[in-house]
């Protein structure tokens, strides 16, 4: 069965899918398609036929890209700087999410009365295993677009940008409170010697997942890189 | 026979401000009253205008404004602004003139051979 607003949906993605295309733009699109495609009903076609013209008459989704591209160079630009500081501020909050994350292993580890090599090796894992789980989850969040769609609807308004620097600020707090926290009690427990010892350790482990890292990087960047729209390359489904 | 596209490329700035000097319009229409005055031979592909649109906005040429239709729907309309119009006047200026160049030239033909 043919539903028009579920194709309609689809040939918003097919636009979207591509860089140059601001919202306003596909809005004002879809507006002109749902126009057309109103005229032919009127004209006794049906609407899975009123929707084919309609899109074909709009125009083939790559050739209108590259028109678009000429115009909007800055939103292009735009969605690029967004990508890259997503990216930054990703990472940082991968590192010290699992910093405070491994810290509080250790300690909860210290009280139920572990020590030596034991409590390193819970540390480590703890450490590793928290900066999976976080990129992981964030990786599922940037595939369902969720930031960038948040991220403009809270740019639009005056209250969506205090609400962002709030939780910003507390975010901060948190990771900056969850790496002093624990790190002074484990010290009271542990001693500054066996402390020490233990971050010795990690620093090594930490050093074999920075070098991990990069090639985790460009795996996901591989995964990222989008396969062409299926809509813009098999045309619609019928 | 259908116009050469890339006449159709040069001419869409004078055929958008023309159809804005007659008054406010919108995307849909434009389309629809470009096809219709040159009897659907100078059709390009409907979405090709938006960018047109959006450029001659940008040159502050026209502006646009977002407001409901008269059946609800969310419509982006444009309206031509002074630069546009003196824009306009200098286009017609041109395309006059290239079109009396052609045809003196065409005319004449005759009497040469």
């Amino acid at each position: 069965m043919f539903d028009l607003n579920n194709q309609v949906i689809k040939w918003r993605q097919s636009l979207s899918d591509s860089e140059t295309f601001r919202n306003a733009d596909i809005d004002e699109l879809e507006s002109h398609l749902r126009e057309e495609i109103e005229q032919l009903t009127a004209r006794k076609l049906s609407e899975q036929e009123a929707f084919w013209v309609a899109a074909h008459r709009l125009g083939d989704t790559q050739a209108l890209a590259g028109e678009f591209a000429k115009v909007n160079t800055s939103a292009r630009l735009q969605k690029r700087l967004f990508w890259i500081l997503a990216g930054v501020l990703f990472y940082l909050a991968a590192t010290y999410l699992s910093i405070g994350a491994s810290r509080t292993c250790a300690f909860m580890a210290a009280i139920a009365g572990i020590r030596g090599y034991t409590l390193i090796i819970i540390k480590i894992v703890c450490h590793a295993s928290a900066f999976v789980a976080i990129v992981l989850a964030l990786y599922k969040t940037i595939k369902k677009d969720l930031p960038v769609i948040l991220f403009f609807a809270a740019a639009k308004n005056l209250l969506g940008k205090i609400i962002v620097l709030v939780i910003t600020f507390l975010l901060i707090s948190g990771i900056i409170a969850a790496q002093i926290l624990p790190l002074r009690q484990t010290v009271g427990i542990v001693g500054a010697e066996e402390y020490g010892r233990m971050m010795l350790f990690t620093s090594y482990a930490r050093l074999a997942l920075q070098f991990i890292f990069p090639l985790v990087l460009v795996m996901v960047l591989f995964r990222l890189s989008r396969p062409k729209s299926p809509i813009a390359q098999t045309q619609f489904e019928t | 026979m259908d116009v050469n596209k890339d006449l159709v490329a040069a001419s869409a700035t004078p055929l958008v401000l023309s159809i804005l000097s007659e008054g406010e319009s919108y995307g849909y229409a434009i389309i629809k009253r470009v096809n219709e005055l040159s009897g659907g031979k100078m059709q390009w592909s409907d979405g090709m205008l938006y960018p047109v649109l959006h450029r001659l906005e940008r040159q502050e040429l026209i502006r646009s404004r977002q407001r409901l239709s008269e059946t609800g729907r969310k419509r982006k309309y444009y309206k031509i602004k002074k630069k546009g119009a003196a824009a306009l006047k200098n286009h017609k200026t041109q395309w006059t003139l290239v079109y009396s160049t052609l045809k003196q030239l065409w005319e004449d033909q005759p009497c040469l051979t």
